[in-house]
This record gives C-alpha cells, sequence and structure tokens, in this order.
C-alpha cells in the first residue's frame, strides 16, 4: 500500500513538474509557441517587478530624504542595465499582447510568423535605443 | 469548432489553435466545459467566464499600453536624468490629469497582473476546487494592492510641501 502510495504521489509530482514546464517546451520550432512562453515569461518577470516597484514606492512617504537618496542607487550602471532589460520586457509583452488581441478578434491569423517577428525586431530595436539613451548616453 | 466562418472584428474567445492555458478554461463550470471559442455567433464565447476574463485581460491590456505610455513619458523621459525627485512627484501628481492617469495605470496593472497569474495557474493546477481557492487568493491580493497603491498615492499626494 505505501509503495502503491508513493509511486502515486512520484505520478502526481511529475506531472506538476510536466505542467510547470509546459509553457516553456519549445513545440515544434513553433513561432507561435515561442511567442506564448515569451509572453507567459516577461509577463512573470514584470509581475515580479510591480512588487517590488510597491515596495520601492513606499519610500516617498519617508518624503525627500529617503526618496532621493534611492535615486543615486537607481543611478548606477546595474540598475540602468535592469532598466533596459524591463523595457525590452514591457516592449515585448505590450506588442505580443496587442497581435494577440487582434488574433482573437480574428485579425492577422495569416501571418502569425511575421507579426512574430515583426514584434521580436520592434523589441530588439527599442531595448537597443533604450541602451543608447539610458546606459550609453 | 463550429466549423462556421468567423467574422472579424467581433471579439472570438480562445484564438484558434491557441495553446492550453493561453485562456483560462477551468475551473470546470458546466458552462465553461465547451471550449469557449465552440459557437462564437451563439452564446459560447460571450456567456463563459473564460471569456470574459480573456475580454478583460484584453482591455485592461490596451488600457496599460495608454497609461502606462503616460507614465513612462511623463515620468522617466521627460524627467531629467530619467527620474523624478520627491517634489518634483509631488508635483507631479498633483495634476488632476496625473492623478487620474496614475490611479488608472495602477488599477489596471493590477488587473492585469491577477488575471495573467491566474492564467497561468490554469496550466497547473487542475483541480477545480483549488483553482477556486488560487483565483480568489489573487483576487484578493489584488485588491489590497489596488488598495494599498490609492493609498499610497494619495498619502505622497497630501505630504506636507
Amino acid at each position: 500500500v505505501t509503495a502503491a502510495r508513493g509511486s502515486a504521489v512520484s505520478t502526481q509530482s511529475v506531472g506538476l513538474l510536466r505542467r510547470l514546464a509546459y509553457w516553456l517546451e519549445p513545440r515544434r520550432h513553433d513561432p507561435g509557441w515561442l511567442a506564448f512562453a515569451l509572453n507567459r515569461l516577461t509577463g512573470h518577470i514584470l509581475v515580479l517587478y510591480l512588487v517590488l516597484h510597491m515596495v520601492v514606492l513606499s519610500q516617498l512617504l519617508d518624503g525627500p530624504a529617503g526618496w532621493d537618496r534611492l535615486l543615486s542607487i537607481f543611478g548606477s550602471r546595474p540598475f540602468l542595465i535592469g532598466d533596459v532589460l524591463l523595457i525590452a520586457a514591457v516592449v515585448f509583452h505590450g506588442l505580443n499582447g496587442v497581435r494577440v488581441t487582434a488574433l482573437t478578434f480574428g485579425l492577422g491569423r495569416t501571418h502569425t510568423s511575421g507579426l512574430i517577428a515583426v514584434v521580436l525586431a520592434a523589441t530588439t530595436i527599442l531595448a537597443g535605443l533604450a541602451v543608447w539613451a539610458i546606459v550609453l548616453r | 469548432m463550429s466549423g462556421q466562418t468567423r467574422p472579424a472584428g467581433r471579439f472570438l474567445g480562445r484564438p484558434e489553435g491557441a495553446y492550453p492555458g493561453f485562456v483560462p478554461d477551468r475551473p470546470v463550470e458546466p458552462e465553461d466545459r465547451r471550449p469557449v471559442d465552440a459557437d462564437v455567433t451563439g452564446s459560447g464565447a460571450k456567456s463563459s467566464r473564460a471569456s470574459r476574463m480573456w475580454l478583460m485581460q484584453a482591455l485592461t491590456g490596451g488600457l496599460l499600453v495608454v497609461f502606462l505610455g503616460i507614465h513612462l513619458v511623463a515620468q522617466h523621459l521627460l524627467a531629467p536624468g530619467g527620474l523624478r525627485d520627491h517634489a518634483s512627484v509631488v508635483a507631479y501628481l498633483r495634476q488632476p490629469l496625473a492623478l487620474a492617469a496614475e490611479i488608472g495605470l495602477l488599477l489596471a496593472v493590477v488587473t492585469h497582473a491577477g488575471l495573467g497569474l491566474r492564467a497561468g495557474l490554469v496550466d497547473v493546477i487542475h483541480d477545480a476546487r483549488a483553482m477556486r481557492l488560487a483565483s480568489l487568493a489573487i483576487a484578493f491580493a489584488g485588491l489590497v494592492a489596488m488598495a494599498y497603491l490609492v493609498w499610497l498615492t494619495f498619502s505622497v499626494v497630501n505630504v506636507s510641501p
């Protein structure tokens, strides 16, 4: 009985892990799957950022001393590089969201690969501009 | 699939060929048992809770494009050095339109994030009761986050100069 229970638990665990990994698993080199996985990944990154942002914003209540001290930290290079990655995530998630919404309304269904390529190209270009504007300038 | 031609410009529920979890189609309620895009010309897509959530996610996503655009331009692009100091943040938030845009942003972003998290959990949690609990937990956390952010925003606006 114990062995059977252990086997059942093990099967459930594997099932859970498989389900967890499912949306990151590349399928048949399908661009739609890549866009879907990237959309989920960037979405979860942005949720984490949102939580951190909420914590940081609470420093506004400490007045100029607390907030302006943070600004000097945010101006450091690691944070600026983080800003660029964040902008890339926001741009991809936003543009892909517009594509998916259009798809949901029956628009662009025959140009999936091309539209995903446009989204990725626009993300790359805007991230490059962000590198120039935030890190290099 | 119904095999009917889909009219462009009408909300169709789950996109054709969408991957599992793309649209939350669980917990399995009787009305959610059918594919959400099974009957786009009838009541199928409209009556499905999953479709309503997906539509809400699309709407809040659209609002985010607007409000986040305003936020990024006003708070970062136009600010010297890309970041506003404390006095500048307070002065900006004291403008009614700016305050409305920031409140709209935080309501849209928390709603969108909550629905997105729920959509991700649909892939992992296959038990209807557990999914319902997870949905409630996400809704509660979202409401707490909204209340906190609205309170924080007005506290900053009302801070002494």
